[in-house]
């Protein structure tokens, strides 16, 4: 009996609950909506969450001081997985909500490029805190990002590495994913132009945790230097392999590892790890300890570079939408256009010369289990 | 009554529901609603190929995502590098995805079909791994970027409508051949194998070419669904084409109902919707996705629309078929 | 080079355990799960709590990713196979798709997105040293995991091979309804191979989970496509088979990362497995007989 019950009841059922959720919309008034297209799910959750706790944060605090020209800011955070199909899926329906007056993301540079030519046809303001593919802001006059290209931070930290560290034979390992693979050109390209041999790029697969093959082939060619671009998991299993395999080098990082993680994760593998960073928790700079104190109080756990970034764009969205007003789309890309020096907990941003902006990378690493400012 | 009057009247369901489908973006008028119907006519051809197999055949590709994506890559390339324009390289494209099918059924198919089962899943790995790895020709993890925007006849193809009207061409496309595919001899041997091979080659029917072909027929029409997406959606990259989203067409397939062409549509409509609709529950999303899936599973194995053989057939175009039922997983005369 | 095959085999024992359960859940129920990396994945963060709450001890550790193993696969049994023993192949396949993303997803609801690891205080309690060979340096965790792959397979062959419950165990594998007839309960035997399967499934997760002490909610997606194609390549019934492929497939991949490009080693174990699949069919060491899954 139950289960011919259940036979009808079950398809039933699904369509009540689809129902229900076609019909709960939120409930528009005195408020201005941003869309925040992240990934909640999969493989790159954890930033997809950290976007979602800054921007959160942000909001929070410029709606207890009575919002924006009046009205309150709502946060509408879709989840894309981190897959580009559902970013275009999202951005198409942001963009079909009159409402939805900007968004921020995605968290990939595929995901954000992907969903970049819905939001440029519609004229909304795309906002990437992290994409840091070279061609995601030439994908039309709306898109903005707050990390730094990989263009600069790539040179950046080979310049660093041959030039100032008079290092020789690099080999890096870096993760296969859409950002990972630029990362690894331009510090190539870089360092090769400035003379250094590179030994070895050794590419693995995100989800991969097993690196004593590729180390043990890298330590054979005897680098003075091992770049990583990879994520804090990653790299705390590479060096912890290395240390077991007795292979100690220098080794550097573009800002990605910069978390709290990285040393929690990387014990004392991770010692003397040099990291080229857009935000560091005891930069002294006032919006930078701002933000470390905010996200602390309202967290509990010291913020990481992603948390930093998407902090930034959050600001960067208020801001833009004080000068440009809540009504008119097409006006916060040229009120983003016309801030001048806004200073963030990443730097000073501005996107009058391109929508790339051009912050100083602070060189930090790793001493006694804490994140230093590296003095050489 | 005259015939033509009688047979308008008996087809008024489906006239009914093309002229829906007809003004469907009339209707719903906002772009992402278009955009949502336009992502179901996509699964629906994917999980309609999808069913050839599973459904008519009986055999399991638990790697169909990869045909998706040779099509689509295949499609993008001919028409960025090769300069084809967009009717000839969708064609092409399914060919290409095509003569991968052969390759893959052709040997594994000599026997059980078990082994095609674990083969698609391998080469749909294989597939993921090399467009992810493969810099010089796929772009690897960065995907390919700016893939034109097709156009027919002269006419560029751009706007969500227009996209849909090409989509849902499509859809009708591959319904009416495999309508009139599997009423005809190639159908009905298909069905055969199915229910009893053994007995199928005792009347003379060849089990392994029928089902080489079955499987060529299916990546065939995976490939123009794939050449669609990639010049609809403009980026294409290799996470669209993991195993994942072979287990989500396998999901649709089953939720829907298989061995008929309704099932497929329902089961493809329902499973891009749930996600869309959950899309508020954010993290929670997936936690329902794979909840329903479960749950339909025990109590409705057979899928919604797996209940029945509908005909969906144009009354004009065959005679009237004789009458069937399906209980359990077999086709039995009306008793 | 002998670097590099201890590499290998360490990589490769990992197949090889997770291989193992695939092996007996499939030869058993002619099933195939995709939920067995998700198995992996609870053992590990069962592992991981006890040893970061209760007591850094292995052998306790183990003990409970046995005990909830067996548990969650019972339960997956029930639900993919029990009630669907006559329905087409693909029902318990979808069923296992959607638990593994349903323990997916609920494992980052409960332990977050993030990479979670036991915190080093702890772990230097565990102490494994390490010695050296010929310039290697190998952790006595590294023999461990070894062993511990070879010692569940013997034992395993064993009760399969040499006890009363392995004779009803294959009995039931090749008919079922005849073991029925002559009085086995065969779904008492269905629950326990699953449950002894996943079991082999956590206690790799605890193993490897503390090896790389890195455990996050998708950490079991990867090997489980790997273990099952090694499984594959060991002829999908075969206990000794699925060990040796997967010892094999991990020493390959090594010394493929070692000759040629790191980014290919991935495809190394599904290239082998359709290798093996057009070629020969039954496995490694397979003998004549194919393989039919449920309603093939």
């Amino acid at each position: 009996m139950f289960k011919k019950m259940m036979r009808f009841a079950a398809p039933i059922l699904s369509v009540l609950l689809l129902l229900a959720g076609a019909t709960i919309t939120a409930h528009a008034g005195d408020s201005v909506k941003i869309g925040l297209s992240a990934p909640l799910t999969g493989d790159w959750a954890e930033y997809g969450n950290d976007f979602k706790r800054s921007i959160t944060m942000v909001f929070d605090k410029v709606n207890k001081e009575g919002g924006v020209h009046g009205k309150q800011l709502q946060l509408v955070i879709m989840d894309s997985r981190g897959d580009p199909k559902e970013a275009v899926l999202i951005a198409q329906k942001f963009v079909a909500n009159p409402e939805i007056i900007a968004e921020i993301g995605d968290f990939s540079s595929s995901c954000s490029m992907a969903a970049a030519p819905v939001y440029e046809k519609a004229n909304m303001t795309q906002l990437s805190p992290t994409a840091s593919h070279m061609d995601f802001t030439k994908k039309g006059k709306n898109m903005f990002r707050v990390v730094t290209t990989q263009g600069i931070e790539g040179p950046f930290n080979a310049r660093w590495a041959v030039k100032d560290l008079g290092k020789k034979r690099i080999a890096t390992i870096y993760i296969n994913n859409d950002w990972g693979v630029d990362a690894n050109k331009f510090f190539v390209q870089e360092a090769k132009k400035l003379g250094a041999e590179v030994v070895a790029q050794e590419a693995f697969v995100p989800g991969e945790k097993d690196f004593t093959a590729i180390l043990t082939k890298v330590k054979r060619l005897k680098p003075d230097l091992i770049y990583l671009p990879a994520f804090y998991a990653d790299a705390a299993a590479i060096l912890n392999q290395a240390k077991r395999m007795h292979f100690k080098t220098t080794v550097m990082a573009p800002g990605s590892l910069f978390s709290e993680k990285t040393i929690e994760l990387g014990g004392k593998a991770v010692e003397g790890l040099l990291v080229a960073a857009n935000y560091f928790n005891t930069d002294p700079r006032p919006a930078a300890q701002a933000f470390n104190k905010a996200y602390q109080a309202a967290y509990g756990k010291e913020p990481n570079m992603f948390a930093a970034l998407a902090y930034d764009a959050a600001g960067l969205m208020v801001a833009a939408l004080k000068a440009a007003g809540v009504n008119d789309r097409s006006k916060i890309r040229f009120a983003l256009e016309g801030l001048k020096d806004y200073q963030g907990a990443t730097g000073t941003i501005s996107y009058a010369n391109g929508h790339d902006p051009e912050k100083e990378l602070l060189k930090i690493t790793v001493k006694n289990g804490k994140w230093v400012v590296y003095n050489p | 009554m005259p015939r033509a009057l009688r047979s308008i009247l008996a087809n008024l369901p489906y006239i009914g529901l093309l002229a829906l489908a007809l003004a469907l973006p009339s209707l719903l008028g906002n772009a992402y609603y278009i955009q949502v119907a336009i992502f179901i006519g996509i699964y629906i051809i994917l999980v309609l190929s999808l069913n050839l197999l599973n459904g008519y055949i009986g055999l399991l590709s638990i790697g169909h995502a990869a045909f998706y994506g040779i099509g689509a890559y295949a499609s993008a390339k001919l028409m960025m590098e090769a300069g084809l324009p967009f009717i000839l390289a969708m064609p092409a494209a399914g060919l290409i995805s095509a003569a991968f099918g052969y390759l893959i059924a052709k040997p594994t198919l000599k026997l059980s079909g078990i082994y095609l089962t674990l083969a698609t899943l391998g080469f749909n790995m294989i597939l993921f791994l090399v467009l992810q790895s493969w810099m010089s020709f796929t772009n690897g993890p960065l995907g390919i970027m700016g893939i034109p925007q097709p156009s027919l006849f002269g006419r560029e193809i751009s706007s969500r409508p227009q996209y849909y009207y090409l989509i849902l061409a499509l859809v009708l496309l591959t319904l009416f051949s495999m309508q009139r595919l599997l009423n005809c001899r190639f159908g009905r041997a298909l069905l055969a194998i199915r229910e009893d091979q053994l007995a199928a080659e005792a009347m003379g029917i060849h089990a392994a070419r029928y089902k080489i072909q079955a499987f060529v027929l299916a990546a065939f029409y995976a490939g123009i669904a794939g050449s669609f997406y990639a010049h609809f959606v403009k980026f294409i990259s290799p996470d669209s084409f993991y195993i994942y989203e072979s287990f989500i067409l396998l999901a649709m397939l089953a939720l829907g109902g298989q061995g008929n062409l309704v099932g497929p549509m329902v089961g493809a409509a329902v499973l891009v919707l749930i996600p869309e609709l959950f899309r508020f529950l954010q993290e929670y999303r997936m936690i329902v996705y794979g909840s329903v899936l479960i749950v339909m599973m025990l109590v409705r194995r057979q899928g919604l629309l797996g209940g029945k053989n509908y005909s969906l057939r144009l009354t004009w175009f065959d005679p009237p078929a004789e009458k069937k039922y399906y209980r359990g997983d077999k086709f039995l005369p009306e008793e | 080079m002998f670097e590099q095959l201890i590499n290998g085999l360490t990589q490769g024992s990992v197949y090889a355990l997770l291989a193992l359960g695939f092996t007996l859940i499939f030869g058993t129920l002619r099933m195939v799960t995709f939920a067995h990396g998700e198995v992996y994945m609870v053992g590990a963060y069962v592992g991981f709590e006890i040893i970061r709450l209760l007591a850094p001890s292995f052998m306790l550790a183990i003990l409970v990713a046995l005990a909830a193993t067996a548990l969650l696969g019972v339960i997956i049994e029930i639900l993919s196979f029990h009630f669907l023993r006559d329905a087409p192949h693909v029902t318990s396949l979808l069923v296992t798709i959607g638990i593994s993303i349903l323990l997916i997803n609920l494992a980052q609801l409960i332990w977050g997105p993030e990479t979670k690891s036991i915190p080093y205080a702890l772990l230097d309690q565990l102490d494994y040293g390490e010695f050296e060979i010929w310039g290697v340096y190998i952790t006595y965790l590294q023999i461990a995991v070894l062993m511990v792959t070879v010692l569940l397979m013997t034992a395993l062959y064993l009760l399969i091979n040499k006890t009363k419950l392995g004779m009803v165990i294959r009995a039931t594998a090749q008919d079922y309804e005849a073991a029925y007839a002559m009085g086995v309960n065969v779904n008492v035997v269905f629950s326990m191979a699953f449950a002894i399967g996943s079991m082999l499934g956590g206690v790799a997760g605890v193993l490897i989970g503390v090896y790389y002490n890195l455990f996050y909610p998708t950490m079991g997606q990867l090997y489980g496509l790997k273990a099952f194609s090694a499984s594959v390549v060991g002829g999908l019934m075969s206990l000794p088979g699925s060990v040796v492929a997967g010892l094999l497939i991990g020493v390959i991949e090594t010394f493929a990362v070692e000759f040629g490009a790191s980014s290919l080693r991935h495809m190394i174990s599904f290239l082998f497995m359709i290798l093996i699949l057009l070629f020969r069919p039954s496995g490694l060491f397979g003998g004549k007989e194919l393989i039919q899954a449920r309603g093939d």
